[in-house]
């Protein structure tokens, strides 16, 4: 799979620019204001992705980077065990933010994985109390929302981490309250497959990034629970919407949809892209439909070719196809290449396998 | 006297020519040819909005790929004296009216095929068909799909069906509304043997193909066989172009 090797490593190569002396990686460059302040809650995903490709390519580096990454967040966690939102700024503290919290819990669970440091794994559960003991009876946050009291339904993306935390700790309340706010995102789940509140703002367009968001959540929290007819069969509809238009758009799905599956195709969200394609492969994961990785391929091969391959910008995938597209606009997120890099290791993976089993 | 016409996808098409020739010499001559262009500049215009220019190339270099896959029916037509693919010059010999469309859904096809009212339709090229067509045609439209049906439906079936671990070889089917969900006449397994890579393989599909519709349509008249509705819920995902990744697998797994 040498087409894909070639951009994982230039994508590896730009995330390790992103990071900091102190361990912290910046949110995004942009070309007309160079590298942004840290981001906690991208640094703190980023650290899985890190200790994958460590995996994958077997360069310890990536972990030491990790490790590093996972001790920066430490040194930031407020005390409640919350992680403030926003971008980091060492002279003035963000209210805590519940979507952050859960994305950083993911970065410390997966080093509790590859460190034998109780502080991981502590950290997360610290965390996860803190959001469970915020969730109302209804599931929903009352406290650390982005938009007010707006809980969207990219939360699921919460629950998942919550969930992972409670694998390895057995803490009940954490799963609980996880299901609670699960439930409440799934029966928000249109006919035609649409997820009420999937996007930023409540009825405005939601990038695919964050319906992506949505749909991994939810697959990733059935799989932990095991419970795919009362949670993940929600995803379905969705899964195959994705499946048929990324195959019609050849990878080039539109940035934003608006109710009703309409698309806004004068851009692409390119990390949404590669997202969806991970929400593919992990529901192909379960279900194995190989017509779902090559949509996946797909989505992927798009990216790769909208990729900076020269210049000083090597490795860097825009927020938009156009960068002037909605999403992000003239910036190259973090967290673009993050999503790129795990598209692109679980796609290798499982065409190897695919290679290994037939062949 | 039963009443058939043809539908092809461009002119010098040696499968089209195959069909027309095989339905003549079992005495089921078609009464027309509609050979309707599919590419016309609105649908380029339209694929580079939607897929970039990119695509165009890509598609360039499958056609000329895909001209490779009616191989084996030149070499047929060849050895009986048919040494030009042109529709046109051999429905003029022939005297079979053919008309010329930039789409096969339009109001001069509409029309020509419900003057002839057919009680079957051979297809080998022309896109997708809508409803109205298929109406104005009786729902006769018959085709010879590179796949085993519902198993495999839409592009590259060849390729799916060995990624998919399907057994290959061709469906003769009603064409209906959906893809390649229409009523199933036939079905022909066409094993692949040692040796044999993708291109191979095709050109044998292909060639079995063409003799398949003309057979089945032959035994639709004298009342031989009938066809069978699949079942909605036998219905599998369509399949799509396969990427390159994945055709260097089914490539590798025809031919370890």
């Amino acid at each position: 799979m040498i087409r894909y090797n070639k951009n994982l490593d230039i994508t590896l190569k730009w995330i390790e620019k992103t990071f900091n002396e102190d361990g912290g990686s910046s949110a995004y460059y942009s070309p007309l204001l160079g590298w942004s302040k840290p981001y906690p809650e991208t640094t703190g995903y980023l650290i899985t992705t890190l200790l994958n490709a460590y995996e994958f390519k077997n360069v310890e580096k990536y972990r030491q980077l990790a490790i590093k990454a996972g001790r920066w967040l430490l040194k930031i966690q407020n005390n409640d065990g919350s992680f403030s939102g926003g971008l980091y700024n060492k002279n003035k503290t963000n209210p805590p933010s519940v979507f952050n919290t859960g994305q950083i819990i993911d970065g410390l669970v997966e080093l509790s994985n590859f460190d034998q440091n109780d502080c991981w794994l502590n950290a997360a559960e610290k965390s996860a109390i803190w959001l469970s003991e915020n969730v109302k009876s209804d599931g929903t946050w009352a406290v650390g929302n982005y938009q007010n009291s707006f809980n969207p339904s990219y939360y699921s993306q919460v629950t998942w981490p919550m969930l992972r935390v409670w694998e390895k700790t057995n803490n009940n309340l954490i799963k609980e309250k996880a299901i609670k706010t699960l439930s409440l995102i799934c029966k928000k789940t249109s006919n035609n497959g649409e997820i009420l509140d999937w996007g930023f703002k409540p009825n405005e367009p939601a990038f695919t990034h964050t319906i992506a968001y949505t749909l991994r959540g939810i697959i990733e929290s059935a799989i932990i629970l095991d419970r795919w007819d009362d949670f993940g069969c929600f995803t379905e509809k969705a899964i195959d919407k994705f499946y048929r238009l990324s195959e019609l758009k050849n990878g080039a799905l539109p940035g934003s949809f608006s109710k009703g599956w309409v698309g806004d195709s004068s851009y692409s969200c390119l990390t949404g892209n590669v997202q969806i394609a991970i929400c593919l492969m992990r529901y192909e994961s379960l279900f194995s439909d190989l017509r779902l990785v090559n949509a996946s391929c797909k989505l992927v091969d798009y990216v790769n070719s909208k990729q900076k391959k020269v210049g000083t910008l090597v490795g860097a995938v825009g927020g938009s196809y156009p960068i002037w597209g909605k999403y992000m606009f003239l910036r190259y997120p973090n967290w673009a290449a993050k999503y790129h890099a795990d598209a692109i290791m679980l796609l290798i993976k499982r065409l190897e396998l695919e290679r290994k089993n037939n062949v | 006297m039963y009443k058939i016409a043809l539908l092809a996808g461009y002119n010098n098409s040696w499968t089209s020519l195959m069909v027309a020739e095989k339905l003549r010499l079992s005495g089921n001559k078609p009464k027309i040819i509609i050979i309707a262009y599919p590419l016309t500049i609105k649908r380029l215009k339209t694929v580079i909005k939607n897929r970039g220019i990119e695509s165009i190339k890509n598609y360039l270099f499958k056609i000329k790929k895909l001209n490779r896959k009616d191989l084996l029916v030149e070499q047929e037509l060849k050895s009986i004296g048919i040494n030009s693919p042109s529709i046109k010059k051999w429905a003029k010999k022939n005297n079979v009216k053919f008309i010329e469309t930039n789409n096969i859904n339009s109001k001069k096809a509409i029309e020509a095929i419900k003057t002839i009212n057919p009680d079957f339709t051979a297809y080998t090229g022309g896109g997708i068909i809508k409803e109205k067509f298929i109406d104005a045609a009786n729902n006769s439209i018959i085709n010879a799909h590179s796949g085993k049906m519902p198993e495999i439906r839409g592009m590259n079936a060849l390729e799916w069906s060995i990624l998919l671990n399907i057994p290959t070889g061709i469906t003769t089917h009603f064409i209906d509304k959906g893809i390649d969900t229409g009523n199933i006449i036939d079905w022909k397994e066409i094993k692949p043997m040692d040796g044999d890579n993708l291109d191979s393989l095709r050109q044998k599909i292909v060639l079995e193909g063409c003799n398949n519709l003309v057979s089945n349509i032959k035994k639709l008249i004298s009342g031989k066989i009938t066809s069978k509705k699949e079942s909605s819920d036998k219905l599998s995902r369509q399949c799509f172009v396969v990427s390159p990744a994945l055709e260097e697998i089914a490539n590798l797994k025809l031919n370890p």
